[in-house]
């Protein structure tokens, strides 16, 4: 089970969404609960610093800083977090939840996305007083979730109705600059390079390749499909798909959502979490399964590698998805971090 | 397997399998072991284990012996030869091992907690949120102040008998009904003092939505908040088959995290009574 993981104090709700700080110190888990954590890693067990919110929350990051970070939930405002004093700032808002949010070092943007079916660009260092809204794109369904590849400077969108979205954040920042330079809505939706999913149910989860050649996806039915940006012929003939966190009950083989996928940012291989309650390392050039851990006490909901590779946090809790198998687990939250992830997603190297 | 924890240091203690109870050392565990499950229903001897048990039941009194006493459900069987900590079924070890562990992470945690306290930072209402709870609360007051009259306020027949005339609960004719603090997640205040037999909840609700149908316009955006959310149950094999929401739309709509901006009560005028309803029928 949870042997050999080190366990951090749990919100009191399940959780939505991890993430590392730029120098892998820090961690910040986002609850159901209206709060987010920020826990400092290394050293003795600390108590977290809490930050409360009127709503519960879907959506974290970092900034480039370690001490900001920017969230997002239910009640549809985009927060920039001080954690110095604790404080924030309420950067604009969604007409709906806010899904995902990526910070971009590289362009110093702010990009969120909602389920009121936008993408929304922010410049943090507008003028106090002038609209942080840099620009707002329209997407052709609601948005679930985003991953961004910063070695291509990819960003990836996957929505409802097993949509996907391909932006440039370069095309993203440069249409800031026209919407700027006063010719009103003609943020284009030719902007985004729209795919669809590979997978027949919807898309829970995604995840893009640390080489940002392609990205990894996982449907709410127990199937995982790896696919590449590259739109030639051969590129698109190598995707493929495969199924994963499935589990016989009864004769009956039960699928179940895969919550979270993330790619190792060094060995560019990835793990996947379910709400089986398994975590697999998955090789997508052997295809093949490199690791599967022991299961644990519930659901995955959440993961995240530190960017130094050396670290994997887990965050487990009861998703509301019908995957329970004890009314005690209902209330169960953890959050772990495994720390034997560089060798366990080195891959093998053939003879 | 190493014990792999450099943060917390623990120990774990001997324990009964049979009732799952904690002891300070094996000696009191085999104590316990003796005189709370291998004791001899018929005499007043004690029997090391289960199977000593069953050789003194067979061959001093006769007879099949009772099944062991004091312990778990479906832990009395004779087939587990336990002597203290020896003999427990590795699966068993494991998973008490796995319970313990996360135990004592949470217990060592929560003593770290309480020796420093953390940073709570409760001071978080953002500037746009004070802004948007005073305008609302400003437009509220007028509204109070001229009070319009209901188109057609609930017949009279939907009272209760005996209800007290000015009851706070039907709400009285021409007034809009109290309004809510621009605060979510708060519960409208019910009358103390309301005797069980009026507080029925199908009278309730039945004054509650003649009042209101009879606001300007019901949204049908309203009725689909219904307090239950309709969630589709596993469907050959797969656990979450709706293709419509995901797990987390669903939950969002659930009362305990249902949303409702202090600023929207502005934009749409009866946004506020519309809550108070819902809050109302969440309280029933």
């Amino acid at each position: 089970m949870s042997a050999g993981d080190l366990s951090l104090q749990p919100p009191s709700d399940g959780i939505s969404a991890l993430a590392f700080s730029s120098d892998s110190s820090k961690l910040l888990v986002a609850s159901w609960d209206g709060t987010i954590q920020l826990h400092n890693l290394g050293g003795a067990p600390q108590p977290p610093m809490i930050m409360a919110h009127p709503a519960a929350v879907l959506a974290i990051c970092f900034g480039t800083s370690p001490m900001t970070g920017f969230s997002g939930g239910l009640d549809k405002r985009v927060r920039q977090w001080d954690f110095h004093s604790g404080q924030c700032r309420v950067l604009g808002k969604h007409d709906d939840a806010i899904s995902s949010i990526v910070w971009c070092t590289e362009f110093n943007v702010l990009v969120t996305t909602s389920w009121d079916a936008t993408l929304k660009v922010w410049d943090i260092n507008a003028a106090e007083g002038a609209p942080a809204l840099r620009s707002s794109h329209a997407l052709p369904a609601k948005a679930y979730t985003l991953s961004y590849a910063p070695s291509t400077q990819t960003l990836l969108v996957s929505m409802a109705h097993r949509n996907m979205m391909l932006f440039k954040l370069a095309d993203l920042a440069a249409s800031q600059a026209q919407a700027k330079s006063g010719d009103g809505n003609e943020a284009k939706e030719t902007l985004g390079e729209r795919r669809e999913g590979a997978l027949k149910f919807m898309t829970r989860s995604v995840a893009c390749m640390a080489d940002g050649k392609g990205w990894a996806s996982g449907s709410i039915e127990g199937r995982i499909a790896v696919e590449y940006v590259d739109p030639s012929p051969e590129a698109q003939a190598s995707k493929y798909a495969f199924r994963a966190h499935r589990q016989p009950i009864d004769g009956v083989d039960h699928a179940y959502p895969i919550n979270a996928i993330a790619y190792h940012p060094i060995h560019n291989t990835f793990a996947t979490g379910g709400s089986d309650g398994h975590i697999s390392i998955w090789d997508h050039t052997a295809k093949k399964r490199m690791k599967a851990y022991p299961k644990y006490p519930t659901s995955v909901s959440a993961l995240a590698f530190s960017p130094d590779g050396k670290k994997l946090a887990i965050g487990c809790s009861y998703e509301h998805d019908n995957a329970l198998s004890g009314p005690e687990e209902k209330g169960r939250v953890l959050v772990l971090i495994k720390e034997t992830v560089m060798d366990d997603c080195k891959p093998k190297v053939k003879a | 397997m190493g014990r792999k924890k450099k943060t917390q240091v623990f120990v774990l203690k001997p324990w009964c399998w049979y009732c799952e109870r904690e002891f300070e050392d094996d000696k009191v565990l085999l104590q316990h072991q003796k005189s709370k499950h291998f004791k001899c229903q018929l005499c007043p001897r004690k029997l090391n284990t289960a199977g000593g048990l069953m050789v003194h039941s067979q061959q001093v009194h006769k007879t099949e012996p009772e099944p062991l006493t004091n312990t778990l459900p479906g832990r009395d069987s004779f087939d587990v030869e336990i002597f203290g900590m020896e003999g427990v079924p590795t699966n068993a070890l494991a998973e008490w091992k796995a319970r313990k562990e996360t135990e004592a992470g949470s217990v060592a945690l929560a003593a770290a907690a309480a020796a420093h306290r953390p940073r709570h930072a409760y001071t978080v209402i953002p500037e746009a949120d004070l802004q948007a709870a005073l305008a609302q609360h400003r437009a509220l007051m007028a509204k109070r102040n001229n009070p319009l009259p209901l188109p057609n306020y609930p017949p009279p027949a939907f009272y209760p008998p005996g209800m007290p005339p000015g009851f706070p609960n039907a709400y009285p004719m021409g007034m809009p009904p109290p309004t809510m603090p621009p605060m979510p997640g708060f519960l409208p205040p019910f009358p103390p003092a309301m005797p069980p037999a009026l507080a029925s909840p199908s009278v309730d609700r039945t004054a509650l939505r003649s009042v209101g149908l009879s606001s300007p316009a019901p949204t049908p955006q309203r009725q689909s908040m219904a307090p239950e959310v309709v969630v589709l149950p596993p469907k050959d094999g797969t656990i979450w088959p709706d293709v419509e929401a995901s797990p987390a739309e669903k939950r969002a709509q659930q009362p305990r995290y249902r949303y409702q901006s202090p600023t929207e009560g502005l934009d749409q005028g009866d946004v506020a009574n519309g809550r108070k309803r819902k809050a109302a029928e969440d309280f029933l």
